[in-house]
């Protein structure tokens, strides 16, 4: 199939371009293109849930800040090391969600959304009321980082390992018996009972996954900053990672990645000349939900293959 | 007696869908309800499969008692089921539809690890072939025509590779020579893997030429069980039910 | 005691001002089933709204109660507009898409206003007639507070007879057991949603008029009760207009008086309630399970 072929030589051929890249753009652009990776990260991890499970988290920018706030909070306050406090935002973020998540994956659909957005709101009024520990709304800056990741340069190779591992982690998952019962729930989770899949138990595992990896995104996003603030967990975050996924595709795996692509260049060029960002992601927004449902990704693979599938 | 079902009760609200119903199936027997719309077929069903609790009674399977287990661990305990609405996995292809079953019920969905793809491939293609779906496993279950989605329904129920099997109504909306094919496949696969079948019904064709004993619902009780011979000359089923359609 | 009291009297009738705006929510979701999150844009709109009028011909401070019926009626032309190009199409697509599209609403909404009126913060003027205090229990209590506690129940009222004593109302609420029996009978359903949302709109609109000579007119006053609005939804129950009203004086009443007491966790209170009434009773206070 022709698609295939094309994916098989262009990744590599990606891979290399995104390898030499910083060597011929200007630290401004190496910046934004970090940015992309942890959005690209935030936006698969969430769609885990969204896409693959049938399950929207309106509480996703929650689980990114804490994953932020953890690494920042180990460093700043315990000092421990950035090498360590990296890997412990994810992971305490995981624990965390569990108690959230055995809550939310008891209802229905609405309600696990809006019992979610309901966790990461508190969440997010903790961190911004409780000065003494977390800054408030000042949130805490000039975190140090090793000296091997100092410089932007270096980030950067920092910032496409962890996206290149945590999306491969993510794509092994969603390839596994393991993702295909995720699926399964999210299109017939009555079925899915009767062939022997514990829904309450997967669901609850994708969500302390998708979390997870929503942690690491925003852990590596702290240590590119050096700062975290109460904005990392803000509902406005929530909707544009949702946005990101939309806009790239839920259907799809890497839709999310090429939204976040998306998402970063328009914001960057729109803001050069235009203070009215909002009014366009959201036509942008309204737009593809009524025309592209399944995102830009959906759409051209629609495009390229054709009416591939038989009708009745 | 592979199934018991014993002093089965269960009301809504006052009102007794299912009560005191009582019966045995006997391993390797084909067997069918039949009852008028609102006889309580399917809540008997959901019943004794785990989807509704009964309010008095026992189910027992191959002697343990299964009333209070939830669906997802009665499959693991050999039973199947399919559905009278259509209840697939719409965006699966046919095969992924019958692999993700079997993965299930051999217990492999906890692995995140390894690439589902090509695991079980045989044990898939087996049941796809039986169904004689072999030709369409790559579409979307969504897109499939109607017939062969309860077709797939079933393919799905058997993953599991079950010793007992509940169809609800399998023919429902089926033309006359998918209905003929789906009969004749069921008798099949019946013989070859020594399932027992109970079904609901309503196409009085499929279950006097499939059924080894016929069992009656009317008003949530059990009014008559018997041959085929015996049920039609029955005088109380033809004036609830049977009329004078067969 | 005296700070108490006029907390309440504060808190009431921020509630009621709430309520206007959440009943509209809840009356959407129960009826159109879809839950627009840029519901509080058409509050906003409304206080802007206001502000244009009582400053349209020249600075008479009469011209408040023109607002208050011009205003409202502005915000539910928009509202009608954004239902039929916008929210019409979405209603036979998933929550999620419907959720992230009402989103995007909030964006356009809030640039719109931006073009229209800029980023400065306005002022709107208390109408002479309910201007000052009333002595009461030794504390003054403000006429505009008092205006808008009588008004909400008022309104309640106005909702509940139009919804079981007019043919109007037991259409919608035919429509709303059932889009498509109702359809089935004949009834427009694509017309009634519209009305509904635009009612909804206007609901939202009067909140913001009202609320405009309480506090400023400025850029993202809809962020700051749109999570609110859920909460209070969400306790009262989705799609219960008597639940709406409840969480609203519960949630006006909670912040108020949380303030004095518990100054810190009075915020997260709400948060904390919508959590434990969306874990034990998910259908509200006042709602049917579904």
């Amino acid at each position: 199939m022709g698609i295939d072929k094309v994916k098989k030589i262009s990744y590599p051929i990606l891979l290399a371009l995104l390898l030499v890249l910083p060597h011929f753009v200007a630290e401004g652009w190496i910046s934004i293109i970090i940015e992309m990776f942890v959005l690209a990260i935030a936006a698969t991890a969430a769609n885990l849930m969204a896409g693959y499970s049938g399950m929207v988290s309106f509480g996703v920018a929650g689980f990114y800040g804490a994953g932020a706030y953890i690494t920042a909070l180990l460093i700043t306050k315990a000092g421990v090391p950035f090498e360590i406090s990296f890997f412990a935002g994810p992971v305490g973020t995981a624990i965390l969600s569990l108690p959230f998540g055995w809550f939310c994956v008891r209802r229905s659909a609405v309600y696990f959304s809006m019992l979610s957005l309901a966790f990461a709101q508190l969440m997010h009024l903790i961190v911004f009321t409780w000065y003494s520990f977390t800054g408030g709304d000042n949130g805490i800056v000039g975190i140090p980082m090793p000296a091997l990741l100092g410089s932007t340069f270096s980030y950067y190779y920092f910032a496409l390992a962890v996206m290149i591992v945590c999306l491969a982690l993510m794509w092994i998952l969603i390839n596994s018996p393991f993702g295909k019962a995720i699926q399964a729930l999210r299109d017939n989770p009555e079925r899915a009972g009767f062939v022997g899949i514990d829904v309450r138990k997967y669901q609850l595992a994708i969500f302390v996954v998708g979390n997870f990896f929503l942690a690491a995104a925003g852990s590596l996003f702290c240590g590119f900053n050096q700062n975290v603030f109460a904005e990392y967990m803000h509902w406005v975050k929530t909707f544009d990672i949702t946005a990101v996924y939309l806009l790239g595709g839920i259907f799809s795996f890497l839709g999310p990645t090429v939204g976040a692509a998306i998402y970063i260049f328009l914001n960057k060029i729109i803001i050069r000349y235009t203070e009215y960002w909002p009014i366009t992601l959201g036509a942008t927004i309204v737009l593809i939900t009524l025309f592209m449902p399944d995102g830009v990704v959906g759409f051209i693979s629609k495009k390229i293959s054709g009416k591939g599938r038989e009708s009745k | 007696m592979i199934f018991e079902v014993r002093n089965l009760m269960k009301s809504f609200g006052g009102i007794s869908a299912v009560h005191e119903v009582n019966f045995n199936l006997k391993e390797g027997e084909i067997s069918s309800i039949i009852g008028p719309n609102g006889a309580g077929k399917t809540t008997l069903f959901n019943l004794i499969t785990g989807k509704l609790k009964p309010d008095h009674g026992e189910v027992f399977f191959k002697g343990i008692e299964i009333s209070q287990i939830k669906p997802h661990q009665l499959c693991n305990k050999k039973i199947g089921r399919s559905f009278q609405i259509t209840n697939v996995f719409p965006k699966f292809t046919a095969y992924e539809n019958i692999q993700v079953a079997i993965l299930s019920t051999r217990n492999r969905c906890k692995n995140p690890f390894r690439r589902s793809e090509s695991m079980f491939k045989e044990d898939t293609i087996l049941i796809l072939e039986s169904l004689g779906m072999l030709n369409k496993k790559d579409i979307q279950a969504g897109y499939l025509a109607h017939g062969d989605q309860k077709l797939l329904d079933i393919g799905v129920a058997l993953a599991g590779q079950p010793e007992l099997l509940f169809l609800d109504e399998p023919t429902a909306g089926m033309s006359p020579q998918e209905t003929r094919a789906t009969t004749e496949l069921v008798k099949k696969l019946a013989e070859e893997r020594n399932l027992t079948v109970l079904l609901i019904e309503h196409d009085m064709n499929v279950v006097f030429s499939i059924s080894q004993i016929i069992r009656v619902m009317h008003q949530g009780k059990l009014i008559a069980e018997g041959t085929p011979e015996e049920i039609r000359g029955n005088d109380h089923v033809q004036r609830v039910y049977l009329g004078d359609r067969v | 005691m005296q700070l108490i009291l006029g907390q309440i009297i504060a808190g009431l009738s921020l509630g009621m001002i709430f309520f206007l705006i959440s009943v509209g929510l809840s009356i959407v979701f129960g009826t159109l089933k879809v839950l627009n999150i840029a519901h509080a844009s058409f509050y906003m709109l409304g206080a802007y709204l206001c502000y244009t009028v009582t400053h349209l011909v020249y600075k008479s401070q009469n011209m408040f109660w023109i607002a208050l019926i011009l205003a409202p009626v502005g915000v539910a032309i928009f509202g009608g507009i954004i239902e039929l190009l916008v929210i019409r199409p979405m209603y036979k697509r998933e929550f999620l898409y419907q959720l992230i599209l009402t989103f995007g609403l909030i964006y356009i909404i809030a640039d719109i206003v931006k073009l229209i009126w800029g980023v400065q913060f306005y002022q709107v003027d208390i109408p002479p007639q309910l201007q000052g205090t009333v002595q009461f229990l030794g504390t003054k209590l403000s006429y505009y507070h008092l205006f808008m506690i009588a008004l909400g129940p008022i309104v309640l009222a106005l909702i509940w007879v139009l919804l079981h004593k007019t043919k109007l109302g037991r259409i919608i609420r035919a429509v709303t057991y059932s889009r498509d029996m109702s359809s089935a009978l004949g009834i427009n359903v694509s017309l009634i949603y519209t009305v509904v949302f635009m009612f909804a709109s206007w609901l939202a609109g009067l909140g913001g008029t009202l609320m405009a000579p309480m506090a400023s007119v400025f850029l993202g006053m809809d962020g700051t009760v749109t999570i609110e609005c859920f909460i209070i939804i969400v306790i009262g129950g989705l799609g219960s207009t008597g639940g709406a009203f409840l969480g609203a004086i519960l949630f006006g009443l909670a912040n108020s008086i949380g303030i004095i007491f518990l100054p810190k966790i009075a915020i997260a209170l709400s948060f904390i309630a919508m959590a434990v009434v969306l874990i034990i009773r998910p259908w509200g206070l006042l709602g049917k399970p579904e």
